[in-house]
């Protein structure tokens, strides 16, 4: 069988912008920020727990 | 007291860590592993595409926990006497040594709290010349991420001699886990050789258990990013297609020869594949181990399911899909013998997260729910947080719950290891075992489970590695770093 073609994929491209975004070194910064902070909320909302 | 862990994993390794600090060194703790050197498996991916060494991802245990006071057994266990034996009421596991200068000399170790961390053995053999005993590469290991890397230069060489080639990557069987692992593979692979200046002569062809991209053997999620809330197999799709690599979903693989590999997929239709590199995932089984009572009698039924996994305070009954319950999943990993925990890879699973199916040949192909990494350490935190508790109260009871039910996961998904133009998506989830009562539409919490990807996710990859590996070689105030 033929694999599929990423060409019929109905999958979403991004734009030159994006593009852009995902490089951007100041963006990056403040994304690597963002998503530290996402991940420790994540984190303390997910360790053990005493059992009551 | 005496604790003894079976397997220096991230579980096993956590929690023996966790133990030291919270216990003194009247109660002792020995960690038996097969293994003398302690490794961060998801950096393997790194080391598999030739960016990372061996030394690298991986140090010698035996100093660590010599610092720690830790008793360090290099032996694989093999026997578990939880009731003991007629000449002993004392529970106690049989050990093989790995070591090369007593290999395959049997001793036993007593304990008074077991922990079985054990974690997965690689079933290559459940597929036809699946393995680097057979055809395909692996990135389980550091040493089969060593051997892929020397074989991914051999075939860069040719490509840059003009020779177009063929990459086949993804999971060897249709009952494969840790698909997270493939898709970083692929995706490092593809950012390489353009890298190195031969994407042109190669074709990346993604062949996955998963019966859509972006399942990961958790039934898929909705990730909300960008003011839009989309899913994981639009996000996956996206990135398969932004990089020109092709995708067979759905899959299980039945051999695997020299050049070529026999697969089926979930509508029944059976297809070949040429390759000249392939790096498929093994399936995972427990251990082999075997459990007895103090007669001598077999128990090994009631303590592991038949895929070798620890039977643990979880929902085991058998149910249709529709049934399943996030309270089916195990809270404090404690088996029948409250004594007795297992955690990580080593506890068996009530049932996978994502639908499985099978063909209407009547192959199975039910991606295995995932259960490596932060919520193996964070079962292992638990399970140390309870045993120390047990010991200062003088109780049978858990007092400590991790259920991957209430328990959030963060993933970061290499595509391409570089400083600078190094990109990961940074996924998390909450919870990890969907749950649509709490969840109505999604099954989880939207702005706890979110996905991006960019250089950002590149840099939190690599703290990553290089803060798991300071914790785990206990090195000053290692304990701030969380699971």
């Amino acid at each position: 069988m033929k694999p599929q073609s990423t060409e019929k994929v109905t999958a979403i491209r991004p734009t030159e912008r994006t593009l852009y975004y995902r490089r951007s070194l100041l963006l990056q910064v403040w994304r690597f920020l963002a998503i530290n902070w996402r991940m420790t909320k994540m984190i303390l909302k997910s360790h053990d727990h005493v059992i009551k | 007291m005496k604790i003894v862990i079976l397997g220096a994993g991230v579980s096993g390794h956590t929690a023996a860590l966790i133990l030291r600090r919270k216990l003194g060194r009247a109660h002792s703790i020995t960690v038996v592993s097969p293994k003398p050197k302690w490794n961060w498996i998801p950096s393997n991916i790194w080391v598999g595409i030739g960016k990372m060494k061996d030394h690298q991802v991986t140090f010698d245990l035996a100093p660590v926990y010599k610092k720690l006071g830790v008793e360090f057994v290099l032996s694989k266990a093999v026997e578990i006497h939880p009731e003991g034996d007629s000449t002993t009421e004392r529970p106690f596991v049989t050990v093989e040594s790995t070591d090369p200068s007593t290999a395959g000399t049997r001793s036993n170790i007593d304990y008074d709290y077991l922990i079985n961390a054990t974690g997965p053995k690689l079933n290559f053999e459940a597929t036809p010349g699946l393995g680097p005993e057979g055809y395909s590469l692996s990135v389980c290991t550091v040493e089969h991420a060593m051997e892929t890397a020397q074989r991914l230069e051999q075939i860069v060489l040719e490509m840059k001699a003009g020779k177009a080639k063929t990459f086949v990557i993804g999971t060897g069987h249709g009952l494969c886990t840790c698909e997270g692992a493939a898709f970083e593979y692929v995706f490092n692979l593809e950012f390489e050789l353009r890298q190195r200046g031969v994407r042109d002569k190669a074709r990346i062809i993604f062949l996955t258990n998963e019966a859509e991209l972006g399942d990961f053997g958790v039934d898929g999620m909705y990730l909300q990013n960008a003011g839009h809330i989309s899913p994981s197999s639009l996000f996956a799709e996206s990135l398969f297609h932004e990089r020109g690599v092709e995708s067979i979903i759905g899959a299980h693989v039945h051999r695997v020869d020299a050049t070529k590999l026999e697969y089926e997929t979930l509508d029944g239709t059976r297809g070949e594949l040429e390759f000249n590199f392939a790096m498929l995932l093994p399936p995972f089984s427990g251990v082999n181990m075997a459990a007895f009572d103090n007669a001598g009698n077999d128990i090994s039924s009631e303590l592991f399911n038949p895929g070798k996994f620890m039977k643990v305070d979880a929902e085991y009954t058998a149910k249709p899909y529709e049934d399943w319950a996030p309270s089916d999943w195990p809270k404090t990993y404690q088996t029948k013998y409250p004594n007795v925990f297992a955690v990580g890879i080593a506890f068996a699973p009530p049932h996978q997260i994502s639908r499985p199916r099978e063909t209407p040949n009547g192959t199975k192909i039910a991606p295995a729910p995932p259960r490596t990494g932060m919520p193996s350490a964070i079962m292992g935190r638990a399970v140390a947080n309870s045993i120390a508790d047990m010991i200062r109260n003088k109780s049978t009871k858990a007092t400590h719950a991790a259920s991957m039910a209430d328990m959030g996961a963060a993933c970061i998904a290499s595509a391409g290891n570089s400083f600078l133009s190094g990109s990961a998506a940074a996924i998390t989830m909450y919870p990890i075992i969907p749950d649509f009562s709490k969840y109505p539409g999604y099954g989880r919490s939207v702005p706890y489970t979110t996905g991006e990807i960019g250089l950002a996710g590149h840099w939190i990859k690599y703290l990553l590695h290089v803060a798991f590996i300071y914790k785990a070689k206990a090195l000053p105030f290692w304990w701030v770093v969380p699971e």
